[in-house]
């Protein structure tokens, strides 16, 4: 299990974000704009994980950093899905976001934004 | 784009009562400098990565400590004569045309990743001040 599975489970658990962008989830790869008819939902890891907060030299903690972008044609749904997004991802995992550019080019409307937080290491099942 | 720096604000308030005013503003603003100049270390590491002609090293700037909205902060941002101030935020986000461009995130890793630095060198400077 890792960082990008749990997000992405996260995110369909959610019913709005299902009924909108199943199966246009992905991770790294972007859309071609001709492409995007439906949302589409990319999540890019910007750094690798990094261990933070030690007790007896050990790292308890691991602090993630990622980008969410919602791609979509029309704006108020980019928005709203992006929204939502930043609504589960402090739910469940308490990252906090930072907001990024909105963009438009081609018909195409993206949302981009960063999350920032950390996970204590029991929660990875990867010991 | 510019990546703005804080100061640690209830720590030099402290201080500040302590020590007065001036003397304080001295200390802190050198902590400030000094802890920037780690992250400008990190940022150009960062972006030796990509790096092609150079010029988005070059042109890292450093502007302060200057007042803004009540705390003493540092500015990091591009100035120079190849304009990466316009587009430093397209490589930072990527674009709808370049969504992955090479170093993308590089100022946010540079700031994570720097963090410790940053704490450790206001720390010294605070020591060596106070």
């Amino acid at each position: 299990m890792d960082i990008l599975d749990m997000v992405y489970k996260a995110l369909i658990a959610d019913a709005y974000i299902y009924d909108q962008a199943f199966g246009r989830i992905k991770f790294y790869e972007y859309p071609e704009t001709g492409d995007v008819d439906n949302p589409y939902i990319v999540i890019d890891p910007i750094d690798t994980p990094t261990p933070s907060q030690y007790a007896d030299d050990q790292w308890t903690k691991l602090d993630f950093l990622l980008q969410i972008d919602v791609w979509s044609r029309d704006r108020k749904l980019t928005e709203e899905i992006s929204d939502k997004i930043r609504d589960v991802i402090w739910k469940t995992f308490r990252f906090a976001q930072r907001a990024g550019p909105k963009e438009y080019d081609q018909g195409v409307f993206r949302d981009a934004r960063r999350y920032r937080g950390s996970l204590y290491r029991e929660d990875l099942n990867n010991l | 784009m510019s990546v703005k720096i804080k100061g640690l604000n209830n720590l030099l308030s402290d201080l500040e009562n302590k020590l007065g005013k001036q003397a304080m503003q001295h200390i802190s603003d050198k902590a400030l400098v000094e802890a920037t100049d780690e992250f400008v270390k990190e940022l150009k590491r960062e972006f030796e990565t990509f790096k092609d002609t150079g010029a988005s090293i070059e042109e890292i700037t450093v502007k302060g400590p200057v007042w803004e909205n009540g705390s003493r902060i540092m500015k990091v941002h591009w100035r120079g004569p190849h304009d990466r101030y316009r587009i430093i935020h397209l490589n930072e986000w990527g674009t709808i045309n370049n969504p992955n461009p090479d170093g993308k995130g590089a100022i946010a890793r540079a700031l994570k990743n720097s963090e410790k630095a940053y704490r450790n060198a206001v720390k010294k400077a605070l020591k060596g001040g106070v």
